[in-house]
């Protein structure tokens, strides 16, 4: 519409006045005043000449500003360019200041030059006017390559390459440091081939190195290429077995960074890594063994090693729900309190936003984060709102970055550096305010499900009306949203396509599909799920789209189709299973595992909707002689909820025995092996089978029992098989069911392994006790013994 | 300077047309036009364009019968610039008013609810934003505009520049909004040259009011 | 002390490269009417702009009431009232609007503005622009007359207006200037009609001041000649001291001092008699000496 305008309006008016100031139309003016007029009056010269630098200086600014030029972006710029550019801008302020002088004298004229002026400074950076004539070298990026090892303790080995040594990781080096120092090996070096592998010749490894060159044609393009470089790397006088491990790039236009990931392996130091592993077990296990209950020493212990950060103890959670106690005295410990009150709570937010903002980043899912969860029910949820408001209308980035999974995407790192930034972020302090509200709305949600809250009638619209995040909008909810999705979804009703405006899509696993429906099928409201029992077609054609996309055909179906259990066999996910059935077949043509894999995954999220009968249907389908071994097929059953696993592993196992024939490799081990699955599911009948076997046999089946549990049983279903195996009449099975109720010595599981000392097997005993013995002897180990090595002397420099 | 009232509704008089037509057409504008208001709306831009251009270019009609005549009553010319600067706000806040108050007081969220517009009364919010920067676009607009009448009428030589500079002032920021990527400081800065501006072409254009030449 | 209100000084203006008014210069005072004559083109509106300051001057400068023309100051600008020529009120006006428009600058006297409306026995409330011509040189008249101004300038007050009107309307501007002590400065091409109110002739030709004279010195010390056909024109007559002279019907009129005149040599057809304002402003400015003199020798 801008353009528009300008072409139908300010065109004709730029060549009107145009005419008539060069004299080509006839002015009355001119006529009216005397010959020997001033051009001017003193007043109007200085005015013009004041208004023209205002808006000249809004373009000279403006354009210095952004197009490679100062003061912004110099810092990003080759030293050479960036000389250029000052000189450049330097340049155009003398003229523009040349130009407003000489509109003092000559007020028509100077505007023009002036114009000319601005017009050609703006031009000159895009045009790629100054690539046509300046050497290339001198928009060349600045490309920095860095090394290092990854793993525990890494740091400080020597890093060679193409036998020359480069120096010690992490290493950081310009691509023209590097092309300096190493010379290209056409061939490999000696030593490098091994005559009986394929692989190189320990300790060398190949790796690919990204070159930076421009392509030419488009002058602007500094794509990557590939070379081949020949590395090894030493530590301590040893070389080590390495390889790499992984990589990435990324950058702008003036500035790229590789980095490259090498994984290797030391001797000495892998010990050093299993004894602080042994210590951080140990101290874990310190936890269970108090029941959960921790002390400012222990998380004092805890937080001298890497991987001793709130994180570890989520994923511990998932299986040991105590875990959870642990993660509150963390939160505790850090904020120095023992009890919540508002004042208090109001103090540690204070503290949190305080510490958030010096630190520029703020983790949902740290020590702090779960302290928001502590007290956020406690803090003026009014003020919290007012607050936040003002920050969305702010127009300030809301942050700088964020990083994080989904699998817990309520907990992202919200980083607020502003360094670089050319839109200044909002302090790291909105990000804790965000998060409290964040809780509240899903407490108030909670206690009121059909009942807009505070949060949902005013932080919501502010998202749509100041952000145009429909996303955050949404994961807040309420009726104002709601209806702002109905009514934009009955505007624009396409379900996908480039054909939809650009407001109306939202570009997902790989393609556009319509905004509006994807967050209306997605709602966890009631009028979520209205939209999607009202229109149950859009529904399924979304989650097909957002199953099957060209770039992901693996990806698992939305949590929506799973939403509306409740109505049985009209529920969208009986609806959806026939057609995702289908599509399971075409995307995973010959791979049996995956199909079934997909199908019961389907089916455990279908609850109790599915039914034994669906699951048998989806086993009957596979072509066994596609399963090589029996831990693919275990594997596979891990998805299923535990309650109803025996079953179906009942019916596999008759199944298995009616189609033996079928099974490609070493039918009798595939079975039995399935057997010592159902040992570990509780299965009566292999049990017994089990317990009757040979000695030698039975033994060897036990270390493969152990290898199952060890590898598909979660921690969680531990206890039950330890259980099971305690009320057996087998020792071995017993002491099996020690090992790994010693493993997570909670206090239940202590309980039971003092019974098991009262059993009345001697082996039994023996084991139970020695096991009791070693989780006290763990409870007594001083904490300074505990501590990482990494944060002792004991680690070489 | 005591206001003289019949002055001022001599100015006003002679705009009524042209604010009656505006405010109609921000009435109507404000209350059926279907998409939310952002600062940058180009339509409401081309209106307070073309109702600036008229308000000033009625008002510095200087070579008219009528203005000679009301430049002739005796009224100094401080009084009349004054004055005629009163009635280009009252014409301002004819048109103005009304849509900011249908916007501020929820008339129009209200009125496009009812038309099950979708992105009212949501973005109601933002829209008042927009409200302001059309006053800020006035403040812009009719200083330069009537410093360019009045500039013209200067018995100088010379008398496009005024009118130079106002399609500079054009063509900057239709050159620049379209862009997104402003540095932080830019509002900031843009707001300071912007202020400068519209107190030069004041100043100048009341200083220039009193040398403007007025005959028939 | 000197009772100048109005003062030019080397007074000029051009337009373009046309030069409208060239060095003039002028004083003029209190309690007086200056009759402003010349004919189309000379600068007379010009004149009048420069003074009030809506024009700039090319040359020189004015003053008003001691203030210069082009910085006159609320409380000066609100003594001075001007009809002009090529101004009008918007046509939606009535008259009492325009009354209270002129009371908000200076003093006004609305019964002698009312008055001076009731001889034509015009309406106050009616709109302005449903007047006749005539009418609405009445109307603004009116407004001229009711203010208490100190310096009135009008440009052709009286066209457009009756015989009648002309004189009533030039009686009150002498009552105004005789009451108010003001000074008004009358532009017209009516010459009859001024000539019985005016005590000053200003006669402008091709932007130049070719007479700035009181009246009745004009009077006294101007005659005319009418020498018929048959008659031989006197040398007197044909010398450069005649001011002007017109070739009419039967003879040829000339105009010139009466001092310069030999009348005892005369011939009894050839006649001398006062001269009125318009004869001699015809003599001055439209038929000068050396055009007549031509057309005798033909």
């Amino acid at each position: 519409m801008m353009h528009i305008f300008i072409l139908l309006i300010g065109l004709p008016v730029v060549v009107l006045v145009g005419l008539r100031v060069l004299g080509f139309t006839r002015s009355r003016h001119k006529n009216f005043v005397a010959a020997t007029a001033p051009a001017g009056s003193r007043i109007s010269r200085i005015a013009e000449c004041i208004v023209l630098l205002c808006i000249a200086g809004a373009f000279y600014l403006f354009t210095a500003a952004t197009t490679y030029g100062i003061p912004q972006n110099l810092s990003l710029l080759p030293h050479g360019l960036a000389r250029v550019q000052i000189i450049v801008a330097v340049t155009a302020l003398l003229l523009l200041l040349g130009c407003v002088a000489i509109t003092y004298w000559r007020a028509s004229f100077g505007i023009v030059l002036a114009a000319i002026v601005m017009a050609g400074y703006g031009f000159i950076p895009d045009s790629g006017l100054m690539e046509r004539v300046l050497p290339e070298a001198m928009f060349a990026p600045k490309v920095e390559h860095t090394f290092r090892m990854s793993g525990k303790f890494a740091g400080g080995e020597e890093l060679w390459i193409n036998n020359v040594y480069l120096g010690k990781m992490p290493l950081t080096i310009t691509w023209d440091e590097f092309r300096e120092k190493v010379p290209f090996m056409a061939e490999p070096p000696e030593g490098y081939k091994d005559e009986n592998s394929r692989q190189p010749a320990e300790p060398w490894f190949q790796f690919t190195f990204w070159e930076t060159k421009n392509l030419g044609g488009s002058r602007h393009s500094y794509v990557a290429d590939n070379q081949q470089y020949y590395a090894k790397i030493k530590f301590n006088d040893q070389w080590a077995e390495s390889r790499l491990g992984g990589g990435g790039g990324g950058g702008g236009r003036w500035y790229r960074q590789y980095e490259y990931s090498f994984g290797g392996y030391f001797p000495d130091r892998e010990k050093l890594i299993q004894e602080d592993n042994r210590r951080f077990e140990s101290l874990l296990q310190k936890a269970r063994l108090s029941n959960y209950t921790v002390d400012s020493e222990w998380w004092q212990a805890y937080s001298t090693f890497d991987e001793g950060d709130l994180w570890t103890l989520r994923r511990l959670a998932k299986d040991e729900p105590g875990f959870v106690k642990v993660m509150d005295a963390a939160a505790r410990l850090k904020y120095g309190f023992t009890a919540v009150d508002r004042q208090t709570a109001q103090a540690v937010f204070e503290r949190i936003c305080n510490e958030a903002d010096a630190a520029m980043r703020y983790d949902a899912g740290g020590v702090e984060g779960w302290e928001m969860g502590l007290i956020f029910d406690m803090l003026d949820v009014n003020r919290l709102v007012a607050d936040y408001s003002k920050a969305l209308k702010s127009g300030r980035s809301l942050y700088s970055s964020k990083s994080g999974s989904h699998e817990y995407d309520e907990y992202w790192t919200y980083n607020h550096d502003p360094k670089n930034e050319f839109y200044k972020p909002v302090p790291a302090s909105v990000s804790v305010i965000r998060h409290a509200l964040h809780l509240w709305d899903k407490k108030l949600d909670a206690e009121q499900p059909h009942r807009d809250n505070l949060i949902e009638t005013e932080i919501a619209p502010l998202y749509i009306a100041y952000r145009g995040d429909v996303g955050a909008a949404a994961s807040l909810g309420g009726s104002l949203l709601e209806e702002y999705l109905l009514r934009q979804f009955h505007r624009e009703p396409r379900l996908k396509g480039m054909g939809l405006d650009y407001e109306d899509r939202e570009y997902t696993e790989g393609q556009y599909v319509n905004k509006w429906i994807y967050h209306l099928v997605q709602l966890d409201t009631p009028a979520g799920k209205e939209f999607r029992q009202k229109h149950s077609d859009i529904t399924l054609q979304m989650a097909k789209l957002m199953t099957t996309s060209m770039h992901n055909h693996e990806k698992s179906p939305p949590e929506f189709v799973f939403s509306d259990l409740e109505r049985g066999q009209k529920s969208l996910a009986v609806q959806y299973w026939p057609e995702l059935s289908a599509a399971i077949d075409s995307s995973f043509p010959s791979r049996e595992e995956s199909k079934l894999q997909k199908r019961f995954q389907y089916l455990a999220r279908m609850g109790d909707l599915a039914t034994d009968q669906m699951y048998i249907d989806c086993w009957e389908k596979i072509n066994l002689d596609q399963i090589d071994y029996p831990s693919q097929l275990i594997g596979i059953l891990r998805e299923i909820p535990r309650q109803r696993l025996l079953p179906l592993a009942r019916y596999i196992l008759n199944d298995l025995n009616k189609r033996n024939d079928q099974i490609r490799y070493e039918q009798e081990w595939f079975i039995e092996e399935f057997e010592n699955y159902l040992i570990c599911l509780g299965d009566d009948t292999a049990t017994t089978a089990f317990l009757s076997s040979e000695p030698k046999e039975k033994q060897n089946r036990l270390d493969r029992i152990r290898s199952i549990i060890d590898q598909y049983v979660s921690q969680r279903d531990r206890e039950d098989v330890a259980a099971y195996f305690a009320e057996q009449n087998d020792a071995d099975l017993k002491i099996l069911g020690i090992h790994y109720l010693r493993e997570t010595p909670a206090p239940e599981r202590v309980a039971l392994l003092k019974t098991l000392a009262q059993d009345t097997d001697a082996a039994v005993r023996q084991a139970a006790e020695r096991a009791l013995n070693e989780l006290e002897a763990i409870r007594q180990i001083p904490y300074e013994l505990l501590v990482s090595l990494a944060s002792t002397s004991v680690l070489p420099q | 300077m005591k206001m003289k009232s019949s002055l001022l509704v001599f100015f006003l008089r002679c705009l009524w047309p042209v604010n009656a037509a505006a405010m109609s057409v921000s009435i109507l504008f404000v209350l059926l036009y279907p998409k939310y208001f952002l600062w940058n709306n180009a339509w409401a831009a081309v209106f307070i364009l073309i109702h600036s251009v008229a308000i000033t270019f009625i008002l510095g009609r200087v070579r008219s019968r009528s203005f000679a005549f009301i430049y002739t009553r005796g009224f100094s010319r401080d009084v009349l610039w004054l004055h005629k600067m009163l009635a280009s706000v009252v014409s301002v806040f004819v048109a103005w008013l009304p849509a900011a108050l249908l916007i501020g007081l929820g008339g129009r969220s209200a009125l496009q609810d009812w038309f099950r517009n979708p992105y009212l009364p949501i973005m109601a919010a933002r829209e008042m934003s927009a409200v302001w920067f059309w006053l800020f676009g006035y403040a812009i607009l009719l200083p330069m505009f009537h410093y360019v009448w009045i500039r013209k009428a200067q018995p100088t030589r010379s008398s496009g520049s005024g009118m130079l500079l106002s399609v500079g002032l054009f063509f900057t920021p239709s050159a620049l909004v379209p862009f997104g990527n402003h540095a932080p400081w830019s509002v900031m800065v843009y707001g300071l040259l912007a202020a400068v501006m519209i107190a030069t072409y004041t100043i100048s254009g009341f200083l220039l009011h009193r040398t403007l030449e007025v005959q028939k | 002390m000197s009772d100048a209100i109005v003062t030019a000084t080397h007074l000029s203006r051009d337009y373009g490269r046309f030069r409208a008014l060239s060095d003039v210069n002028l004083t003029l005072e209190r309690g007086r009417v200056i009759a402003l004559l010349g004919p189309n083109g000379a600068g007379k509106s010009t004149l009048l702009h420069l003074l009030i300051g809506q024009l700039e001057p090319t040359a020189g400068g004015s003053h008003i009431l001691g203030h210069p023309s082009r910085r006159l100051p609320q409380a000066i600008t609100g003594r001075i009232a001007y009809m002009g020529d090529g101004e009008e009120p918007p046509g939606g006006y009535n008259a009492r609007q325009l009354f209270q428009l002129q009371s908000q600058l200076s003093p006004f006297n609305s019964k002698r503005a009312g008055d001076f409306l009731a001889i034509q026995k015009l309406d106050p409330r009616k709109p302005f622009g449903e007047f006749s011509k005539g009418q609405k040189k009445w109307i603004r008249a009116a407004m001229i007359l009711g203010s208490e101004s100190d310096v009135i300038f009008m440009d052709e007050p009286a066209e457009g207006l009756d015989p009648a009107s002309r004189i009533k309307l030039y009686e009150h501007l002498r009552r105004h200037v005789s009451d108010c002590d003001s000074l008004a400065v009358v532009a017209t091409h009516i010459i009859n009609d001024i000539e019985t109110v005016a005590d000053e002739v200003i006669i402008l030709k091709r932007g130049k001041v070719l007479v700035h004279e009181d009246l009745e010195d004009i009077r006294e010390q101007v005659r005319e000649l009418f020498v018929p056909e048959t008659e031989r024109v006197p040398d007197f007559a044909l010398s450069a001291e005649t001011l002007g002279s017109q070739a009419v019907s039967g003879g040829t009129r000339f105009w010139m001092k009466a001092d310069k005149m030999d009348t005892a040599s005369l011939a009894a057809a050839i006649t001398v008699r006062p001269v009125n304002l318009e004869a001699f402003y015809l003599s001055v400015a439209e038929y000068n000496h050396s055009q007549a003199h031509r057309e005798i020798q033909k």
